[in-house]
């Protein structure tokens, strides 16, 4: 088994270095986006100095509106690492030619994203390096970010195993849930400003949306510097229904899977 | 026990949805009765170990279908495929160990490659991910450079190959994973002359004399099969012959072939053969119109459709023996033949 593993890994590792080669051999590419971060942050420190807002952000463990707003972008690039992982690469014309690999399924999903999930960590961090190196932003690390982190990636792959089942059996060219979930992470999930500003008839769509519970946990765990002990009491709710959405995900994955072999239609664009 | 062995294998489709131009088109398409589309009717055959084997087809006879079952990319409606002793569905995992399947269409292999970077770079990934040892990768590809004639573009991007270098790139896969079988979709149907003789050499001699090799080789170029084959079959989304490919031509001197060569094509010249022949094709080369006729009996009919022709503006007669292509011409189109 030990022997197996070690060659899995060994397969994950060739993806990295592909990844690698494929990104740092556009070397434009390369410093546009460190260049554009820099810039974003900028952009973001003058915003979050000009901004007031009229509303209740010490509940959520920073009270300068700063924290608030650096540690929804930075979660949210985190947490939508799982988004488009499973789906993307199951729609993606070379999926039929990785699966006549000997690797195993889950190999192939994590070797196809590795690359991705390390480029959008470092990008991450050398984000909230900035953050605080230029703007003074007080960000902690803790057990209870850790916590938040892992289960709103889960929630996130969850949903697009889901994804990725829904389009494979109904064979649709747009895949509705993580459009859905693109589309409102920004405007309703409190990631410039409280959910409590919202019209009243868009706070249940803010309620539904997974990522208004990661800016919350991730506001009071980063920002705050809330433990894990203090935030698990609302915190288990959300790792509850992580757990579920996996279940859920992970079964119509594997209908969508065996449906589309049946069809024919595995690998299609 | 063969190596590949086909049994009892169907596969029907459901079939694709209409086209719908607004919702009442939508609307009558959800209600239209599913009926379903074979691919596969009733295929039997077995692959004895180091056979090279031809698959012959025309386009939608099932071919690309078979080979995704038997890399359990498509689940058969009945019967099963047994590759080494494996099921191609329930063993996907221990086959991929002794199976490459190399698709010849461009667009197929393209994902699995990586555009900016060096075909050595790329073949060591390849090796990697069909986890050849790793004390094994640079030696293999080497041989595989070696065997290709890729000696001189090893450290060129994949992007700046051509369409025929690609193809070649692609072949290096079966030379480095080096399995007991292996699955050649139109092997070289972007090839030039040279290289396409380089190729064929390579699994003649390498894929199959060293290495030990199965082949199971799909395509349309007739010339190919006969060179490389030991037995084809000819699918049709059944199977309508399986013999050595002499054997296939040896059935297609029960007729004739007439090339003719005229300035129109008259339809009247096609009712006035027709019931001297066994077939009439016509061909659109350049400006230049051709004629190829099939017919049997040549003592009997053959005065008649010279008198036949006589009516007519012919420019050129030859009178030749069927090759392979004609005889898998006739077989594919015997059915249709039979119903006149």
């Amino acid at each position: 088994m030990f022997t197996e593993l070690r060659s899995e890994i060994r397969v994950i590792y060739s993806f990295i270095k592909m990844g690698g080669y494929t990104f740092f051999s556009q070397r434009w590419g390369v410093i546009s986006q460190f260049l554009s971060i820099a810039v974003n942050v900028g952009v973001i420190g003058i915003f979050a100095k000009l901004v007031t807002l009229n509303a209740d952000i010490a509940q959520y463990g920073t009270p300068r509106f700063l924290e608030f707003f650096v540690i929804a972008m930075f979660i949210t690039n985190l947490v939508f690492i799982g988004t488009g992982s499973v789906s993307g690469i199951l729609r993606g014309a070379n999926f039929a030619n990785l699966y006549t690999t000997p690797c195993k399924l889950i190999t192939i999903f994590i070797g196809a994203n590795s690359w991705r999930i390390i480029w959008r960590f470092l990008t991450s961090f050398f984000f909230i390096f900035l953050a605080v190196a230029v703007f003074n932003a007080r960000i902690y690390f803790n057990s209870g970010f850790v916590v938040v982190f892992i289960s709103g990636f889960i929630l996130m792959l969850a949903l697009d195993l889901f994804a990725a089942g829904f389009t494979i059996v109904t064979k649709a060219s747009t895949d509705p849930i993580n459009w859905f979930l693109g589309l409102t992470s920004q405007l309703v999930s409190g990631t410039y400003f409280p959910i409590e500003n919202l019209p009243s008839w868009l706070r249940p769509i803010a309620h539904l949306h997974p990522q208004t519970y990661v800016n919350k946990f991730a506001r009071l765990t980063m920002g705050g510097n809330a433990t894990l002990t203090e935030v698990w009491p609302e915190l288990r709710a959300f790792i509850l229904t992580t757990v579920i959405m996996l279940g859920i995900g992970y079964a119509m994955f594997i209908y969508g899977f065996k449906r589309a072999r049946i069809s024919g239609t595995l690998g299609h664009r | 026990m063969g190596m590949i062995e086909v049994k009892h294998l169907s596969k029907y489709y459901p079939p694709p949805r209409r086209g719908t131009f607004g919702f009442t088109d939508m609307i009558k398409d959800f209600r239209r009765p599913r009926e379903i589309l074979p691919a596969l009717v009733d295929i039997n055959f077995d692959v004895e170990e180091g056979e090279i084997f031809g698959l012959l087809g025309p386009n939608g006879a099932g071919k690309t279908t078979f080979c995704k079952i038997m890399n359990a990319l498509v689940i058969p409606t009945s019967g099963h495929i047994y590759i080494d002793g494996y099921e191609s569905i329930r063993d996907h995992e221990k086959i991929t160990r002794r199976m490459v399947t190399i698709f010849g269409g461009e667009r197929e292999m393209w994902g699995l490659f990586a555009w900016r970077v060096s075909i050595e770079r790329n073949l060591r990934y390849i090796a990697e991910l069909w986890k050849v040892p790793s004390h094994l990768i640079n030696k293999r590809i080497e041989y595989a450079l070696r065997i290709l004639d890729l000696e001189g573009k090893r450290n060129e991007w994949y992007q700046k190959l051509s369409a025929g270098m690609k193809q070649k790139v692609h072949l290096a896969l079966a030379f480095i994973v080096q399995p007991k079988i292996i699955v050649l979709d139109e092997p070289t149907i972007r090839l030039d002359v040279p290289s396409k003789r380089r190729v064929h050499e390579a699994i003649k001699k390498e894929l199959c004399g060293d290495l030990g090799s199965t082949v199971l080789l799909t395509t349309h170029d007739m010339s190919e099969a006969e060179k490389l084959c030991d037995r084809v079959a000819i699918l049709n989304t059944k199977i309508e012959f399986i013999d050595k490919p002499e054997n296939i031509k040896e059935l297609s001197k029960e007729y004739e072939i007439m090339e003719l060569r005229l300035k129109e094509i008259n339809p009247e010249i096609k009712k006035e053969l027709d019931p001297f022949v066994l077939r009439i094709e016509e061909i659109q080369e350049n400006e230049v119109c051709k004629v190829k006729i099939f017919f049997e009996d040549k003592e009997k009919n053959l005065p008649e459709i010279l008198g036949v022709l006589r009516n007519f503006t012919v420019e050129d007669i030859r009178i030749r023996t069927p090759s392979l292509e004609d005889a898998f011409i006739y077989i594919i189109n015997r059915g249709e033949k039979d119903v006149h």
